[in-house]
């Protein structure tokens, strides 16, 4: 990135709309905003992020290219006109805010999504659906923060994202990793080689390229096919009663 | 069994961030910071470095906000 993408005159271009704004993360103590990534809910470096000018989250880049960059601030600027044509008092524009924002992902829990989404009477399938996969992305999302550690917790994740599976609509973005890892994981532990099978194809899909994802697809491509060939469920061990007699 | 680690491992790393390091390191910190902003990168675009001076400029010329997050304490 700073090699590269950060280095173009498309970039220099792209930066002249926007207030380029340029945190790092030193460990020198007592440094101001020091801990701003994580406080903005950043998971690791690099990190890309447009804020308003309240410091608050508008969403973050679809990619890492500058056709990615102005693209969501394309979006952005549209929600941006959406609001203003609002409360300038013109009618019949905040279902667009509405999904515009879902979009961009600028809604902080389910709980939020689901209050605003039933202030709207008259919603199209396409709509409908657009609310659908932003609430099961926030399930996740909020599943993963709130994850506990160690086995039982990933067991518990693992299983709260089975059910979600069953429902049909997965997530988008930043948490399909998670979401399709974590279920290959409780997959495998349930010995459910159906499921596993779909998920280790997403996680394919995901991380096939990535250098260090080549080992752990391998080991998991084995794991399934023991799993599919020992049959689908344990086998109990035959229980034999002792027949006392008296 | 295969840690999930590995598979989230940009999802991991930035819950290690933000611990100060030990005092002796600090003028090492420094020095790792002052690299970072001689990098080529950095005088490509007109940076901000400082959080109130970004959403005051922002304010001011009604602009939103591009943060790059980066680290200087390690490569």
């Amino acid at each position: 990135m700073e090699g590269g993408l950060l280095t173009t005159p498309e970039f220099s271009t792209f930066s002249e709309k926007v207030v380029p704004f340029l945190h790092v993360t030193t460990r020198i103590e007592g440094r101001a905003n020091e801990k701003l990534l994580s406080e903005k809910g950043g998971r690791g470096f690099p990190t890309l992020m447009f804020l308003d000018a309240e410091g608050e989250i508008l969403g973050e880049p679809g990619g890492r290219d500058v056709a990615s960059f102005d693209k969501t601030l394309g979006a952005l600027t549209a929600i941006k006109d959406l609001e203003k044509r609002i409360a300038a008092g013109e009618k019949n524009l905040k279902d667009d805010l509405f999904m515009a924002q879902l979009a961009m992902g600028q809604f902080k829990t389910v709980a939020e999504i689901e209050e605003k989404a039933k202030s709207f009477k008259k919603l199209t399938k396409e709509q409908k659906a657009t609310i659908a996969k932003a609430v099961v992305g926030k399930k996740v999302e909020e599943a993963m923060n709130n994850m506990e550690r160690g086995p039982e917790g990933q067991a518990k994740l693992g299983k709260k994202f089975k059910a979600i599976y069953e429902e049909g609509i997965f997530p988008e973005g930043d948490m399909e990793g998670p979401f399709w890892g974590f279920l290959m994981e409780y997959a495998e532990t349930e010995r459910d080689a159906k499921t596993m099978k779909v998920a280790l194809d997403h996680v394919k899909r995901i991380f096939g390229k990535e250098e260090w994802a080549k080992g752990l697809i391998e080991e998991k491509e084995a794991s399934l096919k023991e799993i599919q060939e020992g049959g689908a469920e344990v086998v109990e061990e035959e229980v034999v009663e002792e027949v006392v007699e008296g | 069994m295969i840690s999930l680690k590995q598979l989230l491992a940009p999802a991991v790393i930035g819950l290690a961030l933000a611990a100060p390091a030990a005092a002796q390191d600090q003028e090492q910190m420094q020095k790792n910071l002052d690299d970072k902003m001689a990098k080529e990168f950095v005088s490509n675009a007109a940076w901000v470095t400082d959080y109130d001076e970004a959403r005051k400029v922002a304010k001011e010329q009604g602009k939103v906000i591009f943060v790059y997050f980066t680290r200087s304490y390690s490569p």
